[in-house]
């Protein structure tokens, strides 16, 4: 706790007394925000949200219906072993709800979100969690500390509508630890009358889907052999000397090399219009889907931000989730892959789309067939 | 040669029927099955090329010592060979152990695997404009790490392998028309056709935007 906090920094420096004295002479606060307004929150409305395995996202309006409310979720910690890619390589891994990413959490801005946090007895570790999109207590990473056994409820508001990243972030060494062992998910906070695109025009999506990018640091052994280990957390000093090169072993969509191409790779139709949210708690990465573009792209994951407009690639900065929506125009496969081709192909940030649909000629047309260049 | 010799000989001259192993001295080679294919005798190995056979190349000095040959324990099939390192060793041990070894071509491939019409599952899309995406999908591919041999499969000629996760080098040029001596691309088979560079040793895995590639590429001899 000690160590994250010196890298937050003194709050009561000269410099940040200053700031304060500044703003209280103001007066006027320039930006409206909605954590102003005191509310009775024992009279809110209460909804469970029934979290669902990524890539997919759960039930959610994309208007909001009604006014505020508070949405209930339980997210049990589960450190289990996985094979993260088709070698047989195995990771023992911290998940949220079991799943690497954990699962995604969709609200409306103004909306509370009550996380019942359970840290279940067969694990080893302490666990916590930090939502991006909270405010206060280090994202709540200081109030929701749990043992094994144990489990802790967090209420936080949602402000800042936009995607966010969540992990886990205990203390010191162990936050890249966790993180880097899958300990990471993300949260949508929608405004409430819904998206809107670069015109200000609101528009809706017909389906949605959770990419989460994991970078794995893996050890070798002598031969290069990546190491199996029997518990959880016993890879430790070795998994450290991996993560001090920053040079990852693995960089997969939802848990492992392949797992979002053959049968579970995402689908969609032509004609349909698809919001693919990126998240990647720890690392940068460029998002580019292969035979199509980003219509529309929240770059930094903020939907009060005017979006970007037809782009080839876009940025995810480590630390953030990112959103794009595109409206699919010609049938077939497609690739989604991090743009740093090493990692696509070598380390595994590769997923696919299968559409259906008809042909569009006027779009792309094979002119003349491979064929022997004329004598 | 014995007067029996002489007729089985000028029988098999004149009818075309018989394979090079029958007019040598030594017979069929050990740790092959005598089949009928494309219409003729072919002597076929029953298991792939193994790290062993590699290593007794490289300790006589005509094969290099490759990474994977390393790793893997010595009865394990051998695989992270190209097509050229394939050429040095059947001319090695065609030396050594006065044979006439060789790759097998597609069609005798596919004869020996006996899957002369796949399987496949309805394709996904039935437009031509949209052949390059149809068989997303289809190919199953065995992946994960080479295992011992007769672990996959065994066809009822005793053959093993043929649908493991080391694809095979063929002597057939992905151009049919091509020389096999000259040819940039050779078929390579397993568990689905594959066509790849002769200068590759290990098929890229995992990240094809379509299609799946070859987990491991070995070879397996005929004669």
């Amino acid at each position: 706790m000690s160590q994250f906090l010196s890298q937050v920094g003194p709050v009561l420096s000269r410099r940040g007394l200053l700031a304060a004295a500044t703003i209280t002479a103001a007066a006027t606060l320039t930006i409206p925000s909605v954590a102003e307004e005191a509310t009775d929150i024992s009279k809110l409305p209460r909804v469970k949200q029934a979290l669902v395995l990524p890539p997919f996202l759960p039930v959610h309006d994309q208007v909001a219906k009604g006014g505020p409310k508070i949405v209930e979720v339980t997210l049990n910690i589960q450190e289990k072993k996985l094979v993260i890619d088709d070698e047989g390589t195995e990771l023992w891994a911290l998940t949220f709800h079991g799943s690497v990413p954990g699962p995604m959490i969709v609200v409306h801005e103004g909306d509370y979100v009550e996380v019942t946090l359970r840290n279940l007895p067969d694990n080893v570790m302490e666990h916590n969690v930090d939502f991006h999109s909270a405010t206060g207590g280090l994202g709540g990473g200081a109030l929701t500390k749990v043992l094994p056994g144990e489990q802790t409820i967090l209420r936080w508001k949602a402000i800042k509508p936009g995607v966010f990243v969540y992990h886990c972030a205990p203390e010191g060494i162990m936050i890249p630890y966790h993180v880097v062992h899958g300990m990471n998910g993300a949260v949508m906070v929608l405004p409430r009358d819904g998206l809107k695109d670069a015109q200000g025009k609101p528009f809706t999506y017909d389906k949605a889907y959770f990419i989460g990018e994991q970078d794995f640091y893996v050890p070798r052994d002598a031969e290069g052999n990546f190491k199996k280990y029997e518990v959880p957390g016993e890879n430790m000093s070795d998994a450290l000397e991996v993560m001090k090169t920053l040079t990852p072993t693995h960089v997969v969509f939802n848990g492992a090399k392949g797992a979002l191409t053959g049968d579970n790779a995402l689908k969609a139709k032509v004609g349909e219009t698809v919001l693919f949210i990126h998240a990647q708690a720890n690392r940068d990465s460029r998002p580019h889907l292969i035979g199509g573009h980003g219509d529309i792209v929240w770059e930094t994951g903020s939907f009060n931000d005017v979006p970007a407009t037809n782009l080839e690639t876009w940025f995810i900065r480590g630390g953030s989730a990112g959103a794009m929506l595109y409206t699919f125009k010609q049938p077939g496969i497609y690739a989604y892959v991090n743009h740093n081709l090493i990692e696509a192909v070598m380390l595994g940030a590769t997923g696919h789309v299968v559409v259906e649909g008809e042909w569009n000629d006027d779009l792309m047309m094979q002119v003349m067939k491979p064929s022997p260049i004329p004598a | 040669m014995s007067w029996n010799g002489i007729i089985v000989t000028a029988i098999a001259f004149a009818a075309g029927t018989l394979s090079a192993a029958y007019l040598t001295p030594h017979g069929p080679a050990p740790d092959m099955v005598q089949l009928e294919v494309d219409g003729k005798l072919l002597s076929v190995a029953i298991n792939e090329v193994t790290v062993a056979d590699w290593q007794a190349c490289v300790d006589d000095g005509a094969c290099e010592s490759i990474t994977s040959a390393k790793a893997n324990a010595a009865n394990l099939p051998l695989t992270g060979v190209n097509w050229f390192d394939v050429q040095t060793y059947i001319s090695w041990r065609n030396a050594r152990d006065d044979r006439t070894f060789r790759l097998p071509t597609l069609a005798e491939w596919s004869d020996i695997s006996g899957k002369k019409t796949p399987i496949k599952r309805k394709l996904l899309f039935d437009d031509p404009r949209m052949a390059w995406a149809a068989a997303y999908g289809q190919e199953e591919t065995p992946r994960g790490p080479v295992r011992v041999q007769g672990a996959w499969s065994r066809t009822a000629d005793g053959v093993n392998d043929l649908e493991g996760n080391v694809w095979e080098w063929t002597a057939s040029c992905s151009d049919p028309k091509g020389d096999p001596n000259r040819c940039p691309a050779m078929h390579v088979m397993g568990a689905h056709d594959a066509v790849l560079s002769v200068f590759v040793r290990n098929p890229a895995s995992g990240g094809c935007t379509s299609g799946t590639p070859p987990t491991h590429v070995g070879f397996r001899l005929v004669e």
